[in-house]
């Protein structure tokens, strides 16, 4: 193997200076200390770690678990206490109900409860679904939550188009009734519907956050009465049960996704954080202002109207200020990851540039020197960057045979490069021990704990008699080439790593004068492409019984045949017996 | 380079079938791995990768097939291919996987 002469550290690195290179964990009679490759552990390279500023933008973890925990007691709190409701212990405030919009006079409190219900059995199906793996229940949460969120809808429309009679006369009374049901059935169908798409929480969020405003307007009623805000909810207690079950509700959801809504956003460390930490507070209290400045107006007719309006504007201005934050808290992060990253990246290169260069030197190797009679040629195209998954070997044992393998593991990089040379590497010590190819397969056994993957194609030459003996593991098949004769030479075998039991055929041949043996990774040709009937190794066994000649022009040929700019790598080994 | 298209359906028992249509290469891989990844966090008794409808697979596919059926055997759910002919048939054979894997000709053929 070779030796590194200089610490380095890759961008996988961990904190801790331990480098997480995957090596195969090859349990075979020979060994390999992965350590030997690759320094275990690098001290003094801490200092170049670049952070990144995209982890600041989340809240604490802990914090973020305690308030979800928090946001989902709420919510049960919600369920509980409009339970409570439904049983009855309000029941009589209903007696003395006034009558609403003529659209809405008909229906019953009866009616205006199930759908409470209704929202009730949302909010519980849709706590339900979130540790429930079972998809009709995460339907019916959501088939729920949409009907009680359209009735809602349905009431606001009604409630708004009666809004203006309250506006021009002062004696005009609004069906806290309705008003109440339509709170409640938002409330619990919003909080619901957010909590299934991570990525509108923030919409979601806004729209707790009118309902929580609505809610804000009724308790204000309930504390003023006759004369101002009140005037709006002529029966403040049932108002008051809707508001405590809508504004539990709108918190709960406030706080069940803290990582992923305003929470997050204004815990931002960037400006866009400190913008809505600063003026949030001016906006929520800004319903609260106007109304302290109207009920000093001496016009209080109009207090209601401003109330309503303060409210809205706030609403508006919060979602404006949300979107803006957020963009800009977004942009100010990706341009700094980005440029984190870049710098990252910049100094793994300058790290790995010696390693990758001296693996890409080490990936095909040919160590025959002179050997009378028979020529060898091996060529490499990498798929993307410079090193890969392919490797090949050709040696001269002491014995005088010839050991050849061309191993692809699955994957590109560093990692399968230095995993490629290790079986290679393993495959040809195996034949110089006196293993046939098969056998030296076979003993290549896999770790559990690895996701790796190989084919490889093991070949045992012996020069003199020019006998050979080919073992594949789910290898190309290779192509036994000759003045006369173009085979697919394919030995049986499954590929590396699947099954520790695996058995692999061992094929025995001749090479006579003028044959070679032409071993190619799957980059180069495929099985399944075809053309006229042909797969790609049927071509191109065809070229080289018609153009085939020396090892160097064979490989180039064959080379020649695959695509020029390849997503796989593509590596062709030959072994010719010229004389 | 093309992308693939998963299709998602679901059979008798929980199972889950992807129809998986295109090239499944370097490029892909990781949006068929990442599909397989959502049925593992799911409580579907299985999968089927259907791969009747693709027109190649390389050995990135190949691997992505056998985690996953190691992580679903060790998961004690159930996971298979369903290939009855042509291109990607033959890569199966040639890698041996047929073997190792629960190789079926349709996803009709899981019951």
């Amino acid at each position: 193997m070779f030796a590194l002469d200089r610490p380095v550290r890759s961008p996988l690195q961990s904190a801790s200076g331990t480098r997480h290179i995957g090596v195969l964990n090859i349990v075979t009679g020979l060994t390999l200390n992965p350590a030997e490759v690759v320094p275990a552990t690098v001290p003094g390279q801490m200092s170049q770690e670049v952070a990144a500023p995209g982890a600041q933008t989340g809240i604490d973890p802990g914090l973020e678990a305690r308030l979800a925990s928090l946001g989902r007691l709420i919510r049960l709190a919600a369920v509980v206490f409009s339970m409570i409701a439904l049983l009855g212990l309000v029941f009589p405030v209903f007696a003395n109900i006034p009558p609403g919009p003529a659209v809405v006079r008909d229906m019953t409190p009866a009616v205006g409860f199930s759908l409470v219900a209704l929202s009730v059995a949302a909010l519980l199906a849709g706590d339900i679904q979130r540790s429930s793996r079972d998809l009709a229940w995460r339907r019916a949460g959501l088939v729920l939550a949409v009907l009680s969120a359209a009735f809602g809808l349905y009431i606001v429309i009604i409630f708004l188009g009666n809004l203006s009679d309250v506006w021009l006369s002062a004696d005009a009374e609004l069906p806290s009734f309705s008003v109440g049901v339509t709170l409640v059935v938002l409330g619990l169908a919003i909080p619901l519907i957010v909590s299934r798409f991570e990525s509108r929480v923030l919409a979601g969020q806004v729209g707790a956050m009118l309902v929580f405003s609505l809610t804000g307007v009724i308790f204000l009623g309930y504390l003023y009465g006759d004369p101002s805000v009140g005037r709006l909810f002529l029966e403040p207690e049932i108002s008051v049960q809707a508001s405590l079950i809508a504004l539990l509700t709108a918190l709960g959801v406030f706080l069940i996704r803290p990582a992923s809504g305003m929470l997050s956003t204004a815990s931002n460390p960037g400006a866009g954080g400190k913008l809505l930490r600063r003026f949030g507070p001016v906006v929520l209290l800004m319903p609260a202002i106007l109304l302290f400045f109207a009920e000093n107006i001496p016009s209080s007719d109009r207090v209601d109207a401003l109330a309503f309006i303060a409210v809205g504007l706030g609403l508006v201005l919060l979602i404006l200020l949300a979107v803006v934050v957020r963009a800009i808290d977004q942009t100010a992060i990706e341009a700094a990851t980005s440029a984190a990253e870049a710098e990252r990246a910049r100094i793994g290169l300058e790290q790995e540039a010696p390693v990758v260069s001296r693996l890409a030197e080490v990936l095909h190797i040919v160590d025959v020197g002179e050997l009378a009679g028979w020529e060898t040629a091996t060529r490499f195209r990498p798929g993307a960057g410079s090193v890969a998954g392919d490797a090949s070997g050709i040696r001269v044992f002491p014995d005088g045979r010839i050991g050849v393998a061309l191993v692809d593991i699955t994957g590109h990089g560093a990692d399968p490069a230095i995993q490629a040379i290790q079986v290679r590497d393993l495959l040809l010590h195996s034949i110089r021990l006196g293993l046939t190819p098969a056998e030296a397969l076979g003993q290549i056994h896999w770790h559990a704990a690895e996701e790796v993957l190989a084919s490889a194609i093991v070949m045992r030459l012996v020069p003199q008699s020019g006998s050979v003996e080919v073992g594949s593991a789910g290898h190309p098949p290779a192509i036994h080439v000759g003045p006369q004769i173009a085979d697919l030479i394919s030995p049986e075998g499954p590929l590396l790593f699947l099954d520790p039991n695996s058995r692999y055929e061992n094929l025995e041949m001749e090479l006579a004068p003028g044959e070679a043996i032409v071993l190619f990774s799957d980059g180069v040709a495929d099985v399944q492409r075809s053309m006229n009937g042909r797969t790609e190794p049927e071509i191109i066994a065809d070229l080289l019984l018609a153009e085939g000649g020396v090892a160097a022009r064979t490989a180039d040929l064959v080379l020649g045949f695959a695509d020029a700019e390849p997503s796989d790598d593509q590596t062709v080994v030959v072994v010719r017996r010229s004389h | 380079m093309s992308g693939i298209v998963i299709e998602r359906s679901q059979l008798n028992d929980g199972w889950l079938t992807f129809e998986v249509k295109g090239e499944i290469d370097l490029a892909t891989v990781g949006d068929l791995e990442s599909a397989i990844d959502e049925v593992l966090a799911n409580g579907e008794q299985g999968l089927v990768v259907d791969l009747n409808s693709s027109s190649f697979m390389d050995s990135t596919g190949l691997k992505a097939l056998v985690m996953a059926d190691r992580r679903f055997g060790e998961a004690g759910r159930g996971f298979a291919v369903a290939i009855s002919s042509g291109p990607i048939s033959r890569l199966i054979d040639l890698s041996g996987v047929r073997g190792s894997l629960r190789v079926v000709e349709s996803s009709a053929d899981i019951h």
